[in-house]
Parts: structure tokens; C-alpha cells; sequence
């Protein structure tokens, strides 16, 4: 199974180094996953990571998006798979996220969704979700994205016949309150 | 009395010039507090000031931070007491402050809080106090601020038996709107 893989092509966090964090998480995620930050690391060395949470109803408005460097692990070594598109950011491992801010463009491959794109224009932070979830509407009181464009990546393994496979430009979109 | 001392750990004002403002208040200050910047001084040599208020209901959801270099008077001068705790910002004295913005993570002594702490976990914008709150809970419609957790800033008096002193880690929350 092929895991989200995104580019951050204009984003806040890339300039203000306070919408940057590390961030440890007791679930498997992926790279364009959404988590909650809401408390500190209790863990004996591990005194400057974040605890990433699914996020839930109360915190939808403030998620962070992890985004950490797409090293393959194949058995104990890294860097011998060079298909981004393995990556996944394993349990109790530390990894970066980058706080969401209004007017953010990141190219998100199909992978880094939940649910079917079809006719949906938007993506949604969601209750229980660890992922952003297609919508067609913007859903209130939570980070949304909305569809630009369908664009593509192109994948670096090398290999002949080796494809480019299709990513979406979202926009993060000002909150909607209910 | 010892009076707020602050420490911005990651803030956004720290790589966006424009979260940063020179002001002048008719009141005491301290590092910490929270004020409104309304209108610029319009007293002669005063044209770059803004005049900082008291938070008002109206426009407790964009309320600034008092943050000022701790270099002490003593008598005429200055530099002579080294506990930070004992500065503070006279009134009609230039002192600069930032914006608080979604995510900015600020350690923040005991001092610079109205109340206890007791079981509060929230410190919130209130009108007709410079003092940020504490709270239960995170209030509509103003800038709040939530406890991450308890730490502690080390004072450089240089004298022995020198002590640490209570500190919260304090984070901003996205807004809640009523």
C-alpha cells in the first residue's frame, strides 16, 4: 500500500519558526496526516515532543499536519527505497509537523486522503480522523482545505518505465464557525 | 513584590517584523500583561508609539504582549540589580510588545498572572485588567492562553543559594467565537 506523501509548496510554517514542532505519536501515521497538539511529551528524554492525538471534536480548529523527511526503513537500514511513496512514520518515533495556517498550499497525494476524492471539492479535519477527509462542502469549526488542482509527482526510483503519480493542490481556507 | 517576567519560547513575532510594535502606556506595566494597541500617540516625538489601553471587551481578541529588555532602575540607574523579577515598565515609558498569535508557546512566571492558579488550566484575556485571567476555561471572543505545563526560570542574581522560580508554559489557543 502506497502511504501520503506531500509537498509544502507555500506554506506559513516555512518562514515562522514557532509553526514548526516535533512530535511523537502512539498511532502509525503518514506524511499529510492531521494530529491535535495538546500536551507535552511526559517521557523521560523525550522532554521537547509533542503528544500527537487523532484529532477530536473539541480541537479541529487547531491541527498540525506531519511532514517528515521520506527515509524509507526497509528491515534495519534507510535510504536503500527511494519510492517516497513507502514512507511511513512508525509508532513512538519522533516526527515533524507544521501548523496549518490560513492560505497554505500543499500538494497531498491521493494516499494522504481518507475517503474518495470523486466530485469533492474540499477536505476536511474530522473527528476521529487521522487523515483529511473528503467533503463537499467545508465543514464548520475545523481546519478545511479546498481543491485548486489536480497536479502530480513524479517518483525517483530510478527505475525504466517509472510513472508520475497524481497529488492535489489544497489551499487552507479561512475557518468557517458554525 | 516581585513583578512578570516573561520568556517567548517559539512566537511567531519572532520572524514576522510586523507582530512587533513600540508603545507607551498612561499606567505601570509589567512584562507579560496584555494591552490593546488602538491608536498611535499623537503627542509631539511620539509619532512611531502606540498608545497601549487597558483591553476592552470590544477588543480582547487582539490583544498584544508586554515584552520589554529586564535591565532594572535603581535610584537613576540602571543595570545595578540583576533579578529580572524586579522589572517593570513605568508609565509614559517606552516599551515594545508583540501579537499573539495561534500556536506561540510563552514561559511566563507566576507574577504575570491574575489569581491563583489553583485547578486552572486556561488565562484568558479580560476586560478591564492588563492582567491575563486565569480561568477554568478558555473564554469567547479573546485572546486565551493554556497551560502546557510547569517549569521553572533560573535567576541570575549571582548571589549563593540562589533559586529557581515557578514558571508555566503557556500556549495560545485558536480563538472561540460566542
Amino acid at each position: 500500500m502506497a502511504y501520503g506523501v506531500i509537498n509544502p509548496v507555500a506554506v506559513a510554517a516555512t518562514n515562522i519558526d514557532s509553526y514548526n514542532r516535533s512530535c511523537i505519536s502512539a498511532g502509525a501515521l503518514e506524511n499529510g496526516s492531521v494530529v491535535d497538539l495538546l500536551t507535552k511529551s511526559s517521557t523521560e528524554g523525550e522532554a521537547e515532543l509533542w503528544v500527537a492525538t487523532v484529532p477530536a471534536t473539541a480541537n479541529l480548529k487547531g491541527v498540525w499536519m506531519a511532514y517528515d523527511p521520506e527515509l524509507v526503513w526497509t528491515s534495519y537500514y534507510r535510504g536503500l527505497d527511494p519510492d517516497v511513496r513507502n514512507y511511513t512514520i512508525a509508532v513512538g518515533r519522533a516526527f515533524s509537523a507544521f501548523k496549518l495556517i490560513e492560505g497554505d498550499l500543499v500538494l497531498m497525494s491521493a494516499d494522504a486522503f481518507t475517503a474518495a476524492k470523486s466530485s469533492n471539492g474540499f477536505a476536511n479535519a474530522t473527528n476521529g480522523q487521522s487523515q483529511m477527509v473528503w467533503g463537499a462542502t467545508q465543514s464548520t469549526d475545523t481546519i478545511s482545505m479546498r481543491y485548486m488542482a489536480t497536479e502530480y509527482f513524479s517518483i525517483g526510483t530510478g527505475a525504466m518505465d517509472t510513472q508520475r503519480f497524481t497529488a492535489y493542490l489544497m489551499e487552507v481556507l479561512p475557518i468557517n464557525y458554525a | 513584590m516581585a513583578y512578570g517576567v516573561i520568556q517567548p519560547v517559539a512566537v511567531a513575532a519572532t520572524n514576522v517584523d510586523s507582530y512587533n510594535r513600540s508603545c507607551i502606556s498612561a499606567s505601570i506595566v509589567e512584562n507579560g500583561w496584555l494591552v490593546d494597541l488602538l491608536t498611535k500617540s499623537t503627542t509631539e516625538g511620539e509619532a512611531e508609539l502606540w498608545t497601549a489601553t487597558v483591553p476592552a471587551t470590544a477588543n480582547l481578541k487582539g490583544c498584544w504582549m508586554v515584552y520589554d529588555p529586564e535591565i532594572v532602575m535603581t535610584g537613576y540607574y540602571r543595570g545595578l540589580d540583576p533579578d529580572v523579577r524586579n522589572y517593570r515598565i513605568p508609565a509614559a515609558q517606552t516599551f515594545s510588545a508583540f501579537k499573539l498569535v495561534e500556536g506561540d508557546l510563552i514561559l511566563m512566571s507566576a507574577d504575570c498572572f491574575e489569581g491563583a492558579i489553583g485547578v486552572n488550566n486556561h488565562a484568558n484575556a479580560t476586560d478591564g485588567t492588563l492582567i491575563p485571567t486565569w480561568g477554568a476555561s478558555q473564554s469567547d471572543d479573546a485572546i486565551s492562553l493554556k497551560k502546557i505545563a510547569t517549569e521553572y526560570m533560573s535567576i541570575g542574581t549571582g548571589a549563593m543559594d540562589t533559586q529557581r522560580f515557578t514558571a508555566y508554559l503557556m500556549e495560545v489557543m485558536p480563538m472561540e467565537y460566542a
